[in-house]
């Protein structure tokens, strides 16, 4: 049961809106209060009462299952969603990605869409900040740190400066 | 009675009778008048016959008055001129008796003085007179001195002068060998000097240079702290990431 959950989780395809963990998160208790309403709507129905329409959802729900082409009126299939889902909230790969600035909205979404496009299908990304880098990214996969910041690259160049102020002394 | 009833009645019966017809009311009043301007009349006549007589009264017993006063003043001053003569002669004779003493007092005195004058003119002429004596003994033997001592003076200074001479030949002696002493000291500090500022400034240049990069390094870091905003850099963030691409995917499968 729980290897097929695992599977069915690892094959979801995540919408470009649900950049961080957080947000999958977000989504999980969304999709749970979503449940709890239907189900009390299905009850209310066949007890006689008035049937009430489909409640309402954020857009990152909304597209997410769209993009899978999922059918919530199963209580049964809404509740292995949500196993499914809670599995793939700790399973999926988190990116750490540490900016010198703050990051926007947009831009995350850019980034998350390469990375599930070049990286992995379901790669998160955490975000950070850190004045000091000046630009570029600091990036933290889980086993490996690359710095692709421009402090980096003014590290590795100042055996360029040393040398430029040898050369200088030298011809003076 | 019924005899004299019709009895004729007498004058003055008939006068008395008749007295109350003629003194009636307004012929008492008239008369009560008439009697009141007489005696205003009398009245204001003594009346100015009485301030008459008090004037000339009054004008009588004033020229009297002053003449009194006038005669008795006269007398007054008469007599204050008497004591005033009398007692200026006093004063006149008392002056005189002072100035009669004080010229004695000042003669006896002038005597005393011519006297003491000459007692002590003779005394200072005696004075002066030893005191030339002693201060020409003086004088000689002061010059004889002076003779003396000039000519040690002479000698001591042709001695001085000699051997002031020979030190000043031994100080500019060694005053020049001092000197090219100090002279070769100096070329050997100089020389020692440059060549630890060389080593010192080769030293500077060397930290400089090596500390150079952290310092424009640093600069940048303050200056430039968080002027990019990502999604200005986002084009180079996703061409780090695809250079790295190969990278981030080996980590990703372990």
């Amino acid at each position: 049961m729980t290897d097929s959950v695992t599977a069915q989780a690892g094959a979801f395809i995540l919408p470009p809106s649900i950049v961080t963990r957080v947000d999958l998160s977000r989504m999980v208790s969304e999709l749970e209060r979503v449940d709890n309403d239907m189900t009390s709507a299905g009850v209310r129905a066949k007890t006689g009462g008035e049937s009430s329409a489909m409640p309402t959802m954020s857009e990152q729900l909304t597209d997410f299952i769209a993009q899978n082409k999922l059918d919530l009126t199963d209580g049964r299939g809404r509740g292995d969603l949500i196993r499914q889902l809670r599995q793939l909230k700790d399973d999926a790969p988190v990116i750490h990605m540490t900016f010198a600035s703050v990051a926007d909205g947009d831009s995350l979404r850019q980034l998350s869409a390469w990375l599930r496009s070049s990286i992995h299908p379901q790669a998160l990304i955490s975000v950070g900040l850190q004045p000091a880098l000046i630009g570029g990214v600091y990036l933290r996969t889980p086993n490996h740190i690359k710095d692709l910041s421009m402090r980096a690259r003014l590290t590795g160049g100042r055996e360029l400066i040393t040398k430029e102020l040898e050369a200088l002394r030298g011809s003076r | 009675m019924g005899i004299f009833q019709h009895k004729a009645q007498a004058p003055l019966d008939e006068a008395d009778a008749q007295l109350p017809q003629l003194f009636d009311h307004l012929m008492r009043e008239e008369l009560r008048q008439h009697g009141k301007e007489y005696f205003e009349r009398t009245i204001a006549a003594n009346a100015d016959q009485f301030k008459k007589d008090l004037d000339t009264l009054v004008a009588q017993i004033g020229t009297e008055l002053r003449e009194q006063i006038v005669t008795k003043l006269d007398k007054q001053i008469a007599e204050y001129g008497e004591a005033m003569k009398d007692a200026q002669y006093l004063a006149l004779q008392s002056l005189n008796r002072s100035q009669h003493a004080l010229q004695d007092r000042y003669d006896q005195l002038s005597k005393q003085l011519d006297g003491e004058f000459i007692e002590y003119s003779s005394a200072l002429k005696n004075a002066q007179a030893k005191a030339l004596g002693s201060l020409d003994t003086q004088a000689t033997a002061m010059q004889a001195k002076h003779d003396e001592l000039s000519a040690q003076l002479d000698i001591h200074f042709t001695q001085y002068g000699e051997d002031l001479k020979k030190a000043q030949e031994t100080a500019l002696d060694s005053l020049g060998k001092n000197a090219q002493t100090m002279q070769e000291q100096y070329a050997d500090f100089k020389a020692r000097l440059e060549q630890k500022i060389g080593t010192q400034e080769a030293t500077i240049i060397s930290g400089f240079e090596s500390n150079m990069a952290s310092i424009i390094e640093h600069y940048l870091i303050g200056a430039l702290g968080d002027q990019y905003d990502v999604k200005a850099q986002l084009p180079a963030i996703i061409a780090e990431l695809e250079a790295n691409k190969k990278d981030i995917m080996d980590d990703m499968r372990l």
